[in-house]
């Protein structure tokens, strides 16, 4: 797996999130990008800042967590790398 | 329903700059606490106080006049008070007030400017009843700031199968249209049923409502004009405006009241007029308070760690990510643990690895 951007668009469906669930947590997480821009970043047509980019991954990971699952989005720190908990 | 959000803020210092982060609601309940921002951020010596209004859902005429006494206290020291990042609705009011300039309202970005659009739109529903009725609000502090006859605005809708009223600029207007309620008469009634103009100039002549006429004298009120809101010809309710001196609402007034009653109709025609996706208002209320929590946290940290914000903001997710904790829950600790005494510690990132371990 590596960070290119639109995996977070298949995260999202693995995530079984639909594209106003995961505004509605990336808002949360403080986020100002309305939900259009949120959807170009996820496939690809945009590049959010670094800390936007790491708000939709923590969305998503929290996402995976509640599903039992580790956090497979990588975070803009991470260089590519999917982050793994337990290693 | 769900109610409106309550009224936060926090002041963060940081050498000749403060700023000033404020969310909620901006009325008179929130007197004390916005005073004691204020105060605290004026107090500072600061040259420039910045207010972030992101998170601001509703700012009432009392709000507004508390920003402005405080840019001119700052001004007379030589500072400057900017507002920043206001929703759309707030720079309508301070365009609308003339107070853009005053206040050194910051332009909107594109982003922002849209995401008020997005939190209204909220994917399915054009704009959700908490959303309407803040609009609403807008609309009758607009109306009481530019008609100046008017000593109360309110707007009429029917609610649960009643006229209720929904926004009313002061406590006396408030209690006018419960006196209608009340007596089943009045003008705001009949405008609101009939979907016609009901004016009355006068009331120490008025023979219409004789049950709801002494009652609005003995509240001082003397002379009232209720305008339908309208959708096409179907009455949706009405807009009410109040004077205490008779024949203090001319055709100036007329026309403001028109205009205003119009802007409030297409507010509601914009809702469907009927909200029933409640379960969305709640699903974005709680993302605001989700946001309202992070955002303290991140203040919190900024403030003890000496942090930017978005190393504030990293440092909780890290946190979230080695405990497998939602951010949620870890901001929610570190705000209830908050005091006014602790002070900047580095042990922030062990007390919450360890907490509930």
């Amino acid at each position: 797996m590596t960070s290119r951007p639109e995996s977070l668009d298949r995260a999202r469906q693995d995530a079984g999130l639909s594209q106003h669930d995961l505004w509605v947590r990336y808002f949360a997480l403080g986020g100002m990008a309305p939900s259009l821009e949120l959807e170009a970043v996820c496939h690809g047509a945009m590049v959010a800042t670094d800390p936007d980019r790491d708000r939709i991954a923590h969305a998503l990971n929290e996402r995976f967590t509640e599903l039992g699952r580790n956090h497979p989005v990588p975070y803009s720190e991470d260089s590519g790398e999917p982050h793994d908990p337990t290693s | 329903m769900t109610r409106a959000l309550e009224f936060i803020g926090s002041v963060r210092v940081s050498g000749d700059l403060v700023v000033v982060t404020l969310a909620g609601e901006i009325d008179v309940s929130s007197a004390p606490s916005l005073n004691a921002l204020l105060h605290e951020a004026t107090a500072a010596n600061a040259r420039t106080v910045v207010v972030d209004m992101a998170l601001v859902s509703f700012c009432d005429a009392w709000g507004l006049g508390k920003l402005v006494a405080t840019a001119n206290a700052l001004r007379e020291t030589g500072g400057l008070l900017s507002i920043r990042a206001a929703p759309y609705p707030l720079r309508r009011l301070f365009q609308i007030t003339g107070l853009t300039e005053a206040l050194h309202v910051e332009a909107a970005t594109t982003a922002e400017g849209r995401l008020s659009v997005d939190l209204a739109a909220a994917a399915r529903q054009p704009l959700t009843r908490a959303v309407l009725d803040a609009a609403l609000k807008l609309v009758v502090v607009m109306a009481q700031s530019v008609m100046a006859g008017a000593d109360g605005v309110s707007v009429t809708l029917p609610r649960q199968g009643r006229l209720r009223t929904v926004a009313a600029s002061n406590d006396v207007v408030l209690q006018m249209d419960h006196d209608q309620y009340d007596t089943g008469q009045g003008p705001c009634l009949d405008a609101a049923t009939r979907g016609e103009p009901f004016d009355s100039p006068a009331l120490e002549s008025e023979r219409r409502w004789p049950q709801f006429v002494p009652r609005a004298r003995a509240r001082g009120i003397e002379s009232i004009m209720s305008t339908p809101l309208l959708s096409a010809d179907r009455p949706l309710g009405a807009l009410n405006v109040y004077s205490r001196a008779p024949e203090a609402l001319a055709s100036h007034e007329h026309q403001w009241a028109v205009q205003f009653a119009r802007e409030a109709s297409n507010v509601m025609l914009a809702t469907d007029a009927i909200v029933t996706a409640d379960s969305l208002d709640t699903e974005i209320a709680s993302a605001l308070h989700a946001r309202e929590t992070i955002a303290l946290a991140q203040g919190l940290v900024m403030a003890r760690q000496q942090l930017s914000a978005d190393a504030a903001h990293r440092f909780l997710i890290d946190i979230s990510r080695r405990t497998s904790r939602p951010v949620l829950e870890i901001c929610q600790a570190l705000v209830s643990t908050a005091s006014p005494q602790s002070s900047g510690t580095a042990s922030d990132h062990q007390y919450l690895m360890e907490r509930d371990r």
